[in-house]
């Protein structure tokens, strides 16, 4: 049987399968992630630890070597995935231990601490590391929703010809403005001088940008492209025809940015705090042993 | 005069192309509009920008149409003069203008300097749609925690530790090591709860034994360690792996903190788990061949009947025996004392008791236990019984009065009594002595009738003295008479009382958890009839309310550690702490630089 899975798994893991690192090779690492979760919660029920479970007893000290190798493995990830390599052990069957492998942790570390906790170095690792898994399990959501999102938004297009879309615009809309009138000329100019790249993280995650050079020249040449009376109107509609364009380009872009910065803002916690969470373990194992 | 005018522009490999146009005119226009004579396709340039006009005196006169104003050599201005022969750089919006002189003709090279719109300039399409483009690099704020916490949980404590090492005592202030505590001391040791050296005094290295014998300077071992190890027998592999697991990180066996563990929060130092006792107590007869003691287990399942401690002689030192109460063991304390007839609530005793001040309109019938045992001051245990006060309200050992003063014998002292008895007859006592109860014959209590009466007529000292330790004698009565060999002798003496103190010194009773029992239901005392009847409950009697270390319904979950401790002798000094310490301790580190 396990044969057949593996047969299966590998079949499975090739690069033209859509398989998902949660699902890789039929669930194999939530099955391993599982199993060692359910024997350190069966070992902490039956063991006789004396006088309570802690830390500090016989099977607190395995399961904190059991935690701390974990942790240390999990974090090789940052190092695994800057590495192109075959092998068996491919990228994704790593992501897969890891995100199986990194939830068990809870049980794990939870188990080791025996549920004592304080304001001190130790209860600081293990909230560093629950900080860890939490802003993990929010990527696995990420990751499980916001591809179908990010493809929907863009398209047939990829990021670079939306980019290209938004240069073709704003060339037109350059040669446009230059019959136009000093006033028109100076808020297009702005809005082509406007880096629709340059939001902070906030403005990326809520889409909003509230002063939006484009919508105000679109506003603006908008409004004059309604006044027939004047004389180079044909001008000002095509410059009011590329701001259009150039608005549903930008909306465009502004939604696959947001859809990214969730997509990416997980890795902003993960990341330093698994650096964090490395040292307040270190701080927590040497304590240990330092004072007996 | 010649305008000549080199626009500059670049191939997509950064080739400069220049197209160049010359203006035979003293004055040329620059703008966005089509019609001016340099028209730059810049919106950030006014239709009709400027004009560039060459002056007869060989000057040049920069000059802003509209008003809007441009960068001359880095300085916004709306109208700058070159001098004759001089050169300028001028930024009209995006582009820039180089004004240099050849002879009387000006060559202007025309460069756009920034692209047409943001948009146009280079972008990598993946750094630019990524968060990171605006989110900064990660690692700044990791290393930035990763220093802190390293800094302040590990470096910090480190070097608090090397400043107060073999220190005698740190002051009660915030010490960076604090952090490193895993939970609060126990109460005991709450005072101690800033100064981590007090326990914990080299790095690396468990706390040790002598940390604790620095404060806790009477407690002894439990026995001798060859015993000890003896009767831990052989460990099993898991145990054996243990152990040696413990010796590689530097943790000795059988440390006090072995059994001891701290930092479980601010309780009383918990009760000894039931598991440190049986694993040596059950089956110890087998690995220590030559111990007196009976193997115990569990209270429940697995405990032998009680041993009390009996006095089977009494005397100045009393036979004392463990003998188990399965053997129905019968003690000799040197008295006599009937509890049965004590207790009735109808004999004479009863009766007598009655008509004591302390028990008139009490509605009492007849004495109760706490009438001669009286609890002591903790309630835990009780007070020696002593004749005087507790029983000498009835059994009067008065011999004469001297008006309404009654006389007594000095109880206790044979020699004294018989020389106060010899000095009444000789008369240098009370006079008239047989006109007194004393030895007109008395009632003995619990008796309804006077005993028999002395034949005072023809008695002589002597002959009192020896009722006195005669059958029916103030002594005899209660008091193991031993006569002299010489019938002629009065070398009376009484074997001396031996009752004891406490009677299971292996374990530890508190009366006071128990007041809400009658005494009876442990104590058969009302149906004893003879003082060598053993009062002490058996196991059953204790097993009919405690559990063992397993919780059974309606039972009270019972270790080891209810009953027995682990380094004490006197049980009576030992009870199971209830609350933490009211002294708080002083740190007293072993081997510590002192002054």
């Amino acid at each position: 049987m396990a044969f057949f899975a593996r047969k299966s798994s590998s079949k499975r893991s090739g690069p033209s399968s859509h398989v998902s690192f949660l699902k890789y090779a039929d669930y194999r690492w939530l099955k391993i992630a599982s199993g060692l979760s359910a024997l350190a919660i069966l070992v902490y029920a039956l063991v006789d630890v004396e006088p309570r479970h802690s830390g500090n007893s016989w099977y607190g000290y395995t399961l904190g070597t059991i935690g701390a190798l974990l942790i240390l493995w999990l974090a090789l990830l940052g190092l695994r995935k800057r590495t192109i390599r075959p092998g068996q052990w491919t990228l994704k069957s790593w992501v897969s231990a890891h995100v199986w492998l990194g939830l068990s942790l809870i049980v794990v570390a939870t188990l080791h601490c025996a549920f004592q906790f304080g304001w001190n170095v130790h209860t600081l690792a293990y909230v560093l590391m629950m900080i860890v898994i939490l802003s993990g399990i929010y990527g696995i959501c990420a990751y499980s929703i916001l591809p179908k999102q990010l493809s929907a938004n863009r398209g047939d297009m990829t990021q670079a010809e939306m980019l290209d879309n938004l240069r073709s615009i704003d060339r037109q809309l350059h040669d446009a403005t230059q019959p136009l009138s000093t006033e028109l000329a100076n808020v297009i100019g702005a809005s082509l001088n406007d880096d629709p790249f340059a939001g902070t993280i906030l403005a990326r995650l809520k889409n909003r940008y509230p002063h939006c050079p484009t919508h105000t020249a679109f506003e603006t040449v908008g409004a004059a492209s309604r006044n027939k009376a004047s004389s180079d109107v044909d001008d000002i509609v095509r410059a009011a025809q590329l701001l259009s364009r150039k608005v549903t380009a930008l909306a465009n872009i502004r939604r696959h940015l947001q859809l990214k910065a969730q997509l990416e803002i997980w890795l902003y916690f993960h990341v330093p705090l698994t650096f964090a969470l490395i040292a307040a373990l270190t701080a927590h194992v040497v304590s240990v042993f330092f004072y007996w | 005069m010649t305008f000549t005018v080199h626009h500059v522009s670049f191939t997509n490999d950064g080739r400069e192309i220049i197209r160049s146009k010359d203006y035979a005119q003293p004055t040329l226009s620059v703008g966005r509009g089509p019609g001016c004579d340099v028209a730059l396709p810049d919106v950030s340039v006014p239709l009709d920008h400027a004009r560039i006009t060459a002056n007869p005196d060989g000057t040049l006169s920069v000059d802003a149409v509209v008003g809007a104003p441009f960068l001359a050599n880095g300085r916004s201005v709306t109208t700058l003069k070159i001098g004759r022969g001089d050169g300028a750089v001028i930024n009209f919006g995006s582009h820039e203008f180089i004004i240099s002189r050849a002879a009387e003709d000006v060559s202007i090279r025309v460069e756009r300097k920034s692209a047409v719109a943001d948009s146009s300039e280079a972008k990598d399409s993946k750094r630019v749609f990524s968060l990171g483009n605006v989110g900064g690099k990660m690692r700044i704020p990791a290393w930035i925690l990763v220093a802190t916490i390293l800094a302040t949980l590990l470096a910090w404590p480190i070097w608090t530790w090397s400043n107060f090492h073999m220190v005698k005592a740190r002051a009660e202030s915030f010490h960076a090591d604090q952090s490193w505590s895993s939970g609060k001391l126990s109460l005991g040791h709450a005072s101690l709860s800033k100064d981590c050296q007090a326990c914990h005094v080299n790095a690396f290295e468990s706390v040790r034994d002598s940390s604790c014998i620095a404060c806790h300077t009477k407690v002894h071992e439990h026995a001798d360690p060859q015993s000890l190890m003896g009767a831990k027998g052989e460990p099993n592999p898991f145990r054996r792996l243990l152990n040696a697991t413990s010796r590689m990180f530097n943790r000795p066996e059988n440390s006090c903190a072995e059994c001891h563990v701290e930092h479980e929060g601010p309780v009383s130092a918990p009760a000894t788990p039931q598991r440190f006792c049986t694993d040596c107590h059950r089956g110890l007869s087998k690995r220590v061949r030559t111990t007196k003691l009976l193997d115990a287990g569990d209270f429940a399942k697995d405990h032998p009947e009680f041993r009390p401690s009996i006095v089977t002689a009494p005397g100045e030192t009393p036979t004392i025996q463990r003998i188990s109460l399965s053997a129905m063991p019968r003690e000799n304390t040197g008295l006599k004392f009937p509890h049965a007839l004590h207790l009735s609530s109808t004999n004479g005793v009863a009766r007598m008791a009655m008509t004591l001040p302390a028990y008139r309109n009490t509605g009492g019938a007849g004495l109760k236990c706490n009438d001669c045992h009286t609890a002591s001051v903790d309630k835990s245990t009780f007070t020696p019984v002593e004749m005087e006060k507790n029983c000498g309200a009835c059994h009067s050992i008065g011999f004469g009065k001297v008006g309404n003063t009654v006389l007594t014998l000095r109880h206790g002292d044979v020699r004294q009594a018989v020389a106060e008895i010899g000095a009444l007859y000789r008369g240098i006592g009370p006079q008239n002595p047989a006109g007194n109860g004393f030895l007109q014959g008395r009632h003995i209590p619990g008796s309804s009738r006077p005993a028999p009466r002395f034949d005072v007529g023809s008695s002589s000292p002597n002959a009192a003295i020896r009722r006195v330790f005669s059958k029916g004698g103030a002594c005899y009565e209660c008091h193991q008479v031993v006569a002299p060999a010489n019938p002629a002798s009065l070398d009376f003496t009484i074997k001396p009382v031996s009752v004891p103190k406490h009677y299971m010194p292996k374990a530890w009773f508190d009366h006071k958890a128990h007041d809400t029992s009658k005494c009876e239901s442990c104590h058969s005392a009302p149906k004893s009839k003879s003082a060598a009847d053993v009062l002490m409950p058996g196991i059953k009697s204790c097993q009919s309310c405690h559990a063992g270390a397993t919780p059974e319904h309606d039972k009270v979950p019972s270790t080891c550690s209810m009953c027995h401790g682990y380094h004490f002798d006197d049980p009576l000094k030992a009870k199971p702490a209830t609350t933490g310490s009211k002294t708080p301790p002083v740190s007293k580190r072993p081997g510590i630089i002192t002054g």
